[in-house]
């Protein structure tokens, strides 16, 4: 298999304004990971347990404190559409239309049009927007800027697509509508996904493999693989494995109570 | 507007336009202090045929338009750019910061005498102290629609792969861009509001001229046309922006 992300004894400090000068807090430390192509990875953890710290170095948009942290053997350092982000806000451009948005960077970065065009109707349709092209955002529903999003970063073809909580603010319904949407998006374009979220059974729905974090030191608690075969669809919740995993990792979270700094 | 709305303002606009009819043409107040509409519509008629002080009408009300159209389009030319740079970058930030700091709070009519005595009676100081009084607002407005862009679409430019370049073209620009229409309608009132103001020092045309000069010689109902007109080129002028405004912001808000 193809290492797609290596994280190797990965450490990100923040100075933290209340305390004395040159105290730093360890947001994420000693964080070793390898995520293989192809592969769902979802991270869930209490909320400040550095998931999105470790999702913004993987971006690019911070740099590590120390430790190693490459994409397909090169070192990380600033953003790039190889490891597109689809952000829990629905960040889309509002003054262009679905397809602009999804156009703009393949367009900025001297792709030919007979190159992009084709490749973003196939994404459009691919999340179904195909019928909303010409619509601007602020004509769409949550789920549907969701899946705009998606479609800008497959637009790109991207080593590893990174999502932070992205579903986290839709309805039940429409969340289970974009998982089964995802799960299609995958067995089309076999991405491999680094997801963030809080929502276990989410991760347990998605994920070949859960990664469980821990707050105070930021760091991987433990790894769960998951077993279910793909594609996967809502019966497998109703698996007894399914329930144990939950429960198990439910509790793991239970147990781990944020230490009072 | 909606419609039903609609039927409130224009109802009160006739209402002012009855009541000064009444007050006038009843001889309850004094023709000489406020004239008529009847009288101010025989001057207006008078002032097409003959115009005033040796020039057409149409003479006075375009040498008014031009400067301030003039002063106003140097400042959005060289305010706007200069304004989204400040917002960008902290060091022309920290630059700019006293010297905005320092010139804003004047009001620029205390500038006119200084600018006649340096520059003269010619366009340029008319052109210059509108020009100035515009600036302001649209760097400071501009600079601080680009502080107020959210860091997450910054980041999904990155993230796209944008250049610099491309991010402060196809990014920073759009979206900071209801900000810059914001300055641009306050530039464009008081750039209108100030060339009355300039016109009453050492014109020779213009609207304003035209009002103080006609006051001077206690030719009232030359004055009241005046002040109308300059109000509802004002009126026209500021419904024109805001249907560009609404045109080219489609987005904004929703």
């Amino acid at each position: 298999m193809t290492e797609v992300l290596v994280s190797k004894g990965l450490e990100k400090c923040f100075s933290s304004p209340g305390r004395a000068t040159g105290q730093r807090i360890k947001a994420v430390t000693d964080f070793n990971l390898v995520i293989e192509a192809e592969e769902i990875i979802c991270i869930v953890g209490p909320s400040g347990c550095g998931k999105s710290t470790f999702l913004d170095m993987v971006a690019g948009f911070t740099e590590p404190t120390s430790g190693l942290l490459e994409i397909m053997g090169e070192e990380i350092h600033r953003p790039s559409p190889d490891r597109g982000v689809v952000f829990q806000q629905p960040v889309l451009f509002p003054w262009l239309s679905v397809y602009d948005n999804v156009v703009l960077g393949p367009k900025s970065r001297g792709v030919k049009p007979g190159d992009y065009r084709p490749e973003a109707d196939r994404v459009l349709k691919s999340v179904g927007l195909e019928k909303f092209r010409d619509h601007y955002p602020y004509q769409l529903s949550g789920g549907m800027k969701q899946r705009a999003q998606i479609a800008r970063v497959l637009v790109a073809g991207p080593k590893l697509i990174l999502m932070d909580e992205p579903f986290g603010a839709l309805d039940a319904q429409m969340r289970i509508n974009m998982h089964e949407l995802l799960i299609s998006v995958w067995q089309e374009y076999k991405p491999t996904i680094l997801f963030i979220t809080h929502d276990v059974e989410e991760a347990l729905f998605l994920a070949n493999r859960v990664i469980v974090m821990s707050q105070h030191p930021g760091t991987i608690a433990r790894i769960y693989d998951i077993p279910f075969e793909r594609p996967r669809t809502y019966a497998i919740t109703a698996d007894p494995r399914f329930a144990e995993a939950r429960a198990e990792i439910v509790e793991l979270l239970r147990a781990k109570p944020e230490a009072r700094t | 507007m909606t419609t039903p709305y609609r039927w409130y303002s224009m109802a009160s606009g006739a209402a002012l336009l009855a009541l000064w009819s009444v007050l006038t043409l009843s001889g309850l107040v004094d023709e000489r202090s406020l004239p008529s509409p009847v009288t101010l519509a025989q001057t207006f008629a008078d002032l097409l045929a003959r115009g005033y002080s040796g020039s057409p009408l149409w003479s006075h009300v375009g040498i008014s338009i031009f400067r301030a159209l003039a002063g106003f389009s140097l400042a959005i030319l060289i305010g706007v750019p200069l304004g989204l740079l400040i917002g960008r970058h902290k060091v022309l930030e920290a630059v700019f910061a006293p010297i905005i700091g320092f010139f804003r709070p004047i009001p620029p009519i205390a500038f006119i005498t200084l600018f006649v005595f340096y520059f003269g009676i010619g366009e340029g100081p008319k052109i210059g102290l509108i020009f100035m009084a515009c600036l302001w607002y649209v760097v400071l407005n501009s600079a601080e629609g680009v502080r107020n862009i959210p860091d997450l679409i910054i980041r999904a430019g990155e993230n796209i792969g944008l250049t610099r370049s491309q991010l402060f073209l196809k990014v920073v620009l759009p979206a900071a861009l209801p900000a810059i229409m914001t300055a641009i309608r306050a530039a464009s009132s008081i750039s209108w509001t100030l060339v009355v103001a300039s016109e009453l020092i050492g014109a020779q045309a213009g609207l304003g001229f035209m009002i103080l000069d006609s006051a001077q010689y206690f030719n009232l109902p030359v004055t009241y046309v005046g002040i109308i007109i300059i109000g509802l080129i004002g009126l026209v002028w500021e419904l024109a922006i805001s249907a560009v405004q609404r045109r080219v912001l489609h987005w904004q808000g929703k």
